[in-house]
């Protein structure tokens, strides 16, 4: 994280072992890539973060000492103790069981919403990228207004129009990632797009998309990989902020934010409700943006950069 | 120059039309009738119905569409029936309070995040830089309406220091201006670190210092300087996601700005009031991307825009 | 020793209330001073309130109780409450009715102006009935006007009103808030804008409004009541609770609503702060709908009934600040107790068998093949927790085999989904909280009870249920008609007694009313009605 790049490490300049040259993209530079990867800790760190939560994700219901919903009217509010490691919450609910199915609700939420956002934002980039012209004006003006109307805002609207849900979430938040992908891959495809190998390839008649598949789509594809991950965390913090508003999951859905949200009016004497949730939302955004960064710094530091401006 | 500068603020137009576009659209398809929200819970069905004329909610789509755009060619964003005063009004009321919090969010975080990223820089890989990039990784990391309830719990509640809620002084700044200010601190600290750990490796460092001059005219010298385009850079497009962020943060604070505003109205359906204030939004963002940009190319003598 | 206090304050508000359904009597009260004496005169109160402010505009407050907060300082009434929900003379001083209890005649007090400068004198009563029975001031308290036929002005201190049939419950109608009386000028003046340039010839005056920020009210020096003690009371809107707390401890705030029932015993020990207790009218049930199977059959909503464990919820979610519902309206308002449906989860499940449902897969019931499913709609933070509630009920309700999920959605569209012709309603159950707001029986049943008279239009009040009992019907017309005490009791009593037994929702709580002041407060009140009022009240 951070450590400046050590000339023997540019991994475009290693020759290719085997394999076939795609434009520029070599299957070798993938096991560099691993390498490189594993010597850097803070980068594993995240991954080890990102695959416990996982893990909870999928096993939660075995995994979790209580049902999530089992109720308790009697035993409300409670603090951490030896029979509810984290307390229980206004219904005498076991806030920790909660929390480790709240982890399956974030992944969800986080998976579908990148997926929403990539599909779609890269699909428009590589378009507006590759035709140029007023479509490409038009198209990113579009965009533009997208990244500057705020994602808080963007999302309560969306969220408001297909009524409070899971779905809606995931739709919602998945919108607001897409200027990022669009101009992340218009920018590269713009830069590749002159290149002699495009060229070559257009001049052997080859169509516009098999271009845009084989020759853009493999180069624009390593910073889109890093801003997955980055992307994924803000999912997390998005959806966690829309259900902190009450735009969330449906109750009694397990769901950080919505947690925190229910938690609030207690704070000041039982502060665990609130702190768990939040701890909770932080560690796996923590591990998404360490791996993410660490991506990143394996994959080129210099696109550091470009990934921050959104060129 | 000129031209670019023309051409920028030209198209900022149409952006904004866009803007305002969209979010017209998405709110009448939202559930919920606002002449019903005003009317009340009690109100017959008249009433319901004269409100709803008077609020030209009557009338078919595009009509409604038209209007408000041409409402808005005059300046005059429109009436709030739910808070019985202009839309403009309104704005220009709580507009400051935004303000205020996103500038001092920006203060506190370019401060100390270019502190504590040169610092971190120059004693790369000492205890300090490994903290405050721990701090820094926190800073993105942890939700802001979370971070807010905790410092309250500690500084006002626990420690009884600073108010909680409300806007009134410098003292009920503090907090809020704080909670803001962590994503951007988090994001101007590392990206002045790592900016400066790239450019302290370059050569013409190295020749400097060979150069014999002190290691405090090399670091701000040089290094500062060139550090500084992508810090600026960042933060020009950082200050759009602050008013962005703030909307949480003043929900978490009873921060009385256009976040407030703004939320408040969207579960009201006042759609004049949001339309306002997405308008007013917009265009302060794409404002603050076109001085980013001027500030950048003046910086940079290597770019500049035709 | 709380169950006894309670019966207390209800036996007197219940006479209090009863009182006030005399007719055909003069009263004549000598006003009642403002200021106690040795009270200190002068500061200014703080009232942190659970929402804010939108209009100040007396027919149409907008937000509730808020904006109805605000009423009570900028305005009188012909007639107002006392805590204890008699009527009192405000504006009027005395009144009598005609033998056919057709005419209603009060005697204005003299001398009395506006915050404007302007009198306020018959014509200005006059001015304000028609204002809010007109449909073009958009006033949605209008069907609670409407039974006035006609003003009559015979001199400047005298307003006869003639209603078209005997109207046992008119001065209730007249101290609800929206009988606030405005300055003609002023209104006129103003017009849309009114509610931001308010002129009423409350104790307090407006100084400054921001919406969503504060508003700030200054002393009406020339008050006719006596002087105020405040300087000034300023009123913010503090939406989060546990703001309200803060603010309350730190005594930035000096009168907080809707205090959470944990913190009820820690502001109680505090040693700058109390806490103000009143058992409020408010009723909450969850409604169902009868249009929608099987909720048309009456063994099912009384089984219903049985599965919900209430002592429970008030005991855990409300630490005991709230009453079992023992009649279709709040103990101090009915005037009638019926038998309560204890926890019978055994009875519950006998009353479904015998509705023909039988458990299926995975032991939740089901008839024909059809599995017990419903909806539960709901807002949160709406009504004091609603949420926790409801899946409260949600959870207690698995337990027999009922599948209820909960349907979620915001405050500010619950109307839209709730009060619709029957071809657009969606809902299946939901969380309901209704509060009388000017403390009359009758307003409470026919809002609630009286069948709807279009079936193919929207509900006509709130009998979002779509009951329909003819006999409930006629006993609630005959109440309402009667001007005879005894009768309308009787008749309100016996209407009572059949919606109680026919189950047509299930019967929840009522919630007290939890205000937190500072110690050195003094002489604020809280109206049954949900209504913080101070204008009585001063800082020690």
């Amino acid at each position: 994280m951070g450590e400046p790049a050590s000339p023997g490490h540019r991994s475009d300049t290693a020759k290719p072992a085997g394999g076939k040259a795609r434009g520029g993209a070599s299957e070798p530079r993938y096991t560099a890539w691993l390498v490189i990867f594993g010597r850097n800790r803070m980068a594993l760190t995240g991954l080890v973060l990102v695959l416990l939560f996982l893990t909870l994700a999928i096993f939660a219901p075995w995994l979790a000492p209580y049902d999530s919903q089992a109720q308790d009217l009697s035993s409300t509010v409670r603090p951490p103790s030896l029979a509810h490691p984290f307390g229980t919450d206004d219904v005498g609910r076991d806030i920790l069981s909660r929390i480790m199915l709240g982890a399956r609700t974030s992944f969800l939420i986080a998976v579908m919403a990148v997926g929403i956002g990539l599909l779609a934002g890269v699909s428009i980039g590589l378009i507006s990228g590759y035709c140029g012209g007023t479509t490409d004006l038009f198209v990113m003006r579009i965009v533009e207004v997208l990244q500057t109307i705020p994602t808080i805002v963007l999302a309560i609207a969306i969220v408001s129009v297909l009524q409070t849900g899971i779905v809606s979430v995931m739709i919602a938040v998945g919108v607001t990632g897409i200027p990022v992908y669009a101009r992340l891959t218009r920018g590269t495809t713009l830069g590749l797009k002159e290149m002699e190998y495009v060229s070559a390839a257009r001049c052997l008649g080859a169509k516009a998309g098999r271009i845009l598949w084989r020759h853009l789509l493999p180069n624009a594809l390593a910073p889109i990989i890093v801003q997955t991950s980055l992307g994924a965390g803000q999912a997390i913090l998005v959806a966690a902020a829309l259900s902190f508003l009450g735009l969330g999951v449906q109750p009694p859905t397990p769901e950080w934010g919505a947690m925190l949200s229910r938690g609030r009016t207690y704070v000041t004497f039982a502060p665990h409700l609130v702190a768990f949730p939040g701890l909770a939302i932080a560690a796996l955004v923590l591990g998404f943006n360490l791996l993410g960064d660490g991506l990143r710094d394996t994959i080129d530091p210099r696109t550091r950069r470009l990934t921050e401006k959104g060129i | 120059m000129v031209k670019y500068l023309l051409r920028r603020l030209l198209l900022i137009l149409p952006t904004v039309w866009i803007a305002v576009t969209i979010i017209f659209v998405i709110f009448r398809l939202v559930p919920g009738d606002p002449a019903e929200l005003i009317a009340g819970e009690m109100a017959p069905r008249e009433v319901v119905q004269a409100i709803r004329a008077q609020m030209g909610l009557d009338q078919p789509m595009h009509i409604q569409y038209v209007r408000y755009l041409g409402g808005l060619l005059r300046g005059d964003l429109g009436v709030s029936k739910v808070y019985g005063a202009r839309v403009l009004d309104q704005l220009l009321l709580r507009f400051p309070a935004t303000l205020e919090l996103a500038i001092a969010a920006m203060l506190i975080a370019f401060i100390v995040g270019l502190t504590a990223g040169i610092i971190s820089a120059t004693r790369y890989n000492s205890l300090f830089d490994y903290l405050s990039m721990l701090g820094a990784i926190a800073g993105v990391c942890v939700p802001a309406f979370w971070l807010g309830l905790m410092l309250i719990l500690f500084f006002s509640v626990g420690l009884g220091w600073l108010p909680s809620t409300g806007r009134g002084g410098l003292r009920t700044l503090v907090l809020p201006a704080v909670t803001l200010s962590a994503y951007q601190m988090a994001v101007i600290a590392r990206m002045t670190r790592s900016s400066m750990l790239e450019v302290i490796q370059q050569d013409y460092i190295r020749t400097a210092r060979a150069k014999g001059l002190t290691e405090w005219a090399v670091i701000y010298g040089h290094a500062l300087k060139n550090a500084f385009i992508p810090t600026v850079t960042i933060a020009g497009l950082q200050f759009g996601f602050l008013l962005g962020g703030s909307i949480v943060v003043e929900s978490v604070f009873a921060w009385p700005g256009l976040g407030s505003l703004m939320i408040d109205s969207i579960r009201h359906r006042d759609y004049t009031m949001v339309q306002g204030t997405a308008v007013l939004y917009t265009t302060v963002c794409l404002l603050i991307n076109l001085l980013v940009d001027l500030v950048y190319s003046a910086l940079d003598p290597r770019v500049r825009y035709g | 020793m709380k169950r006894s206090m309670y019966s207390w304050a209800s036996l007197l508000v219940a006479v209090g209330l009863l009182s006030s359904l005399f007719a055909g009597t003069t009263w004549t009260f000598a006003g009642t001073p403002t200021a106690p004496p040795g009270a200190k005169i002068g500061g200014t109160l703080t009232y942190a309130q659970n929402m804010p402010l939108k209009s100040l505009d007396a027919v149409n407050p907008q937000t509730y109780p808020a904006g109805y907060e605000a009423v009570f300082l900028l305005y009188n009434n012909l007639v107002t409450y006392d805590e204890k929900l008699n009527i009192q003379p405000d504006l009027a001083e005395s009144w009598t009715v005609s033998p056919d209890g057709r005419r209603w005649t009060f005697k204005l007090r003299k001398g009395v102006k506006f915050h404007d400068g302007t009198p306020c004198n018959a014509e200005a009563v006059k001015f304000n009935i028609l204002r809010i029975q007109d449909p073009k001031t958009g006033s949605p308290n209008k069907n609670l006007w409407d039974h006035i036929q006609a003003v009559e002005t015979p001199d400047e201190a005298t307003v006869v009103l003639v209603t078209a049939k005997p109207f046992g419950a008119m001065l209730n109608y007249l101290a609800h808030g929206s009988g606030g009386l405005v300055s003609p000028a002023a209104a006129q003046k103003w017009g849309a804008e009114f509610g931001s340039h308010p002129a009423g010839t409350g104790p307090y005056k407006l100084q400054e409004f921001t919406p969503g920020v504060q508003a700030v009210l200054v002393r009406n020096e020339e008050y006719f009541k006596g002087k105020p003690a405040l300087d000034s009371v300023v009123l913010k809107p503090v939406t989060e609770a546990g703001a309200r707390i803060a603010m309350l401890e730190t005594g930035e705030a000096d009168v907080i609503n809707d205090v959470p029932p944990e913190l009820v015993k820690r502001l109680e020990a505090g040693a700058n702060t109390k806490m103000i207790r009143v058992p409020g009218l408010r009723i909450f049930y969850l409604g169902l709908n009868h249009l929608k199977k099987p909720f048309d059959d009456p063994r099912v909503r009384q089984a219903l009934n049985y599965a919900i464990d209430k002592e429970a919820i008030v005991k855990s979610l409300f630490q005991g600040y709230a009453l079992v519902l023992d009649a279709p309206a709040a103990t101090a308002l009915a005037g009638y107790a019926g038998k309560r449906y204890p926890f019978d989860q055994a009875k519950a499940k006998q009353l479904l068998a015998d509705a023909g449902f039988k458990p299926g897969p995975g032991g939740m019931l089901q008839k024909d093949g059809v599995p017990f499913k419903f909806t539960i709609n709901t807002a949160e933070g709406e009504y004091p927790k609603d949420i926790q509630v409801v899946e409260a009920i949600q959870n207690q309700l698995r337990q027999i085999g009922v599948d209820a999920s909960i349907w979620k959605v915001e405050a500010a569209a619950r109307w839209s989904y709730l009060r619709v012709p029957p071809a657009d309603a969606k809902y299946e159950a939901w969380l309901f909280g209704f509060n009388p707001s000017n403390g009359d029986l009758g307003y409470h049943l026919n809002a609630l009870f009286k069948s709807n008279p279009d079936p193919a239009k929207a509900p006509y009040v709130w009998n979002t249920a779509w009951y329909k009992n003819a006999e409930v019907d006629k006993l609630l017309a005959q109440g309402e008609e009667s001007t005879d005490r005894r009768k309308r009791v009787d008749s309100y009593v016996k209407a009572q007694q059949i919606v109680w037994d026919d189950a047509p929702v299930v019967w929840l709580y009522a919630v007290d009313l939890l205000v937190g002041a500072r110690k050195n407060v003094q002489g604020a009140t809280v109206w049954p009605t949900i209504f913080t009022i101070l204008r009585d009240a001063q800082k020690q």
